[in-house]
């Protein structure tokens, strides 16, 4: 692969779904149907309000959807990912794949 | 190329997490408790009623108890479907919820479960099969129709248990193996001892089995060390 090709690539590359707890978060919400807030909190181990920013970045970009209503008198969040946010994942790891040693 | 093989090496941590996600999803058992626990009551309770009403029936009370427990056992059906509606499987609460895409069980699969599940018992009271065969072919009906729906509802690893449970019951029943707590051979009593015995099994195996994955997950964080609130931009 020629280096503009590579360079190509890697102006290419999805910032949004690069950075490492989004890109976490996107492979969650491919393999279910449905996740809350604190399920995504226990498997990745973040604090609430790291966790609400990268979500809310990945809404603003229309990746992710967010539903939230109450149940009882508490506020339940849940995220499920949209078509595009799946197909940008994939085009992710498709990109990087352009970028691994032969 | 360092950079390069990180990246790989990030995909495939991705990927192990996606699949222990998806088998934490798969295994979670405690929902089980809520219909299992009130198909023990009201089976001790109408055991207890008949028994009760055998032994003295000129007792008007003894006499009316037994409807009382007739009308407790459809507000339990109503209690428990409610129950399952409302909770789920949210006696995980505080390790949040996660829900798998699913698919819809087609008439058929229900009918042919029904069939074969009323039939082994309406044959069996009619003395056409005996008690050793109609459990066995209800086992097997149990079995197979639990190893069905666990793929379509995506609870594999629970209805995998579950259901190979059932279906090693079936084969020991069809062998002759006497029924554990059963002194004389009943077809009822056989049955229930069969499947609530396997359903406890089932998830006690299956909660430590989730609790497993789920420390797993835990252990793996793979950006588990990005707790500062720091800007993503």
């Amino acid at each position: 692969m020629s280096n503009t090709q590579i360079n190509q690539i890697h102006n290419n590359i999805n910032r949004v779904v690069h950075e490492p707890v989004r890109l976490a978060i996107l492979k969650i919400l491919t393999s279910a149907k449905e996740a809350d807030f604190n399920f995504l909190l226990t498997t990745l181990g973040l604090t609430k309000g790291n966790l609400a920013t990268h979500t809310n970045t990945l809404e603003s970009a229309g990746f992710i959807e967010v539903k939230k209503e109450f149940r009882g008198k508490m506020p339940h969040t849940s995220y499920r990912v949209t078509k595009k946010g799946r197909r940008q994942f994939q085009k992710y790891w498709e990109d990087m794949k352009g970028l691994a040693p032969e | 190329m360092v950079g390069d093989i990180e990246k790989e090496k990030k995909k495939v941590e991705l990927e192990n997490l996606g699949r222990l996600v998806d088998r934490y999803a798969q295994s979670r058992s405690l929902g089980l408790l809520i219909p299992l626990t009130i198909l023990v009551v009201n089976i001790i309770l109408i055991r207890g009623s008949v028994e009760l009403a055998m032994w003295k029936p000129q007792i008007w009370w003894i006499r009316n108890a037994f409807w009382l427990v007739v009308v407790w056992v459809i507000a339990s059906v109503w209690l428990a479907v409610k129950l399952v509606a409302k909770y789920e499987f949210r006696f995980y609460r505080k390790d949040g919820k996660i829900e798998l895409e699913q698919e819809r069980v087609p008439i058929w699969a229900w009918a042919a479960y029904a069939l074969t599940f009323v039939g082994a018992a309406v044959l069996n009271e009619l003395e056409m099969l005996s008690v050793r065969w109609a459990l066995a072919t209800a086992l097997a009906s149990v079995g197979v129709f639990i190893l069905y729906l666990s793929k379509k509802h995506k609870e594999i690893i629970l209805g995998g248990v579950w259901g190979l449970l059932c279906l090693a019951e079936a084969v020991a029943a069809a062998a002759g193996v006497p029924v554990p707590f059963v002194r004389r051979p009943s077809y009822f009593a056989s049955l229930m001892i069969y499947i609530i015995g396997s359903g406890l099994i089932t998830i006690v195996m299956v909660h430590i089995y989730n609790r497993k994955i789920l420390r797993k997950i835990k252990e793996m964080r793979p950006f588990g060390e990005q707790h500062t609130n720091k800007s993503d931009t």
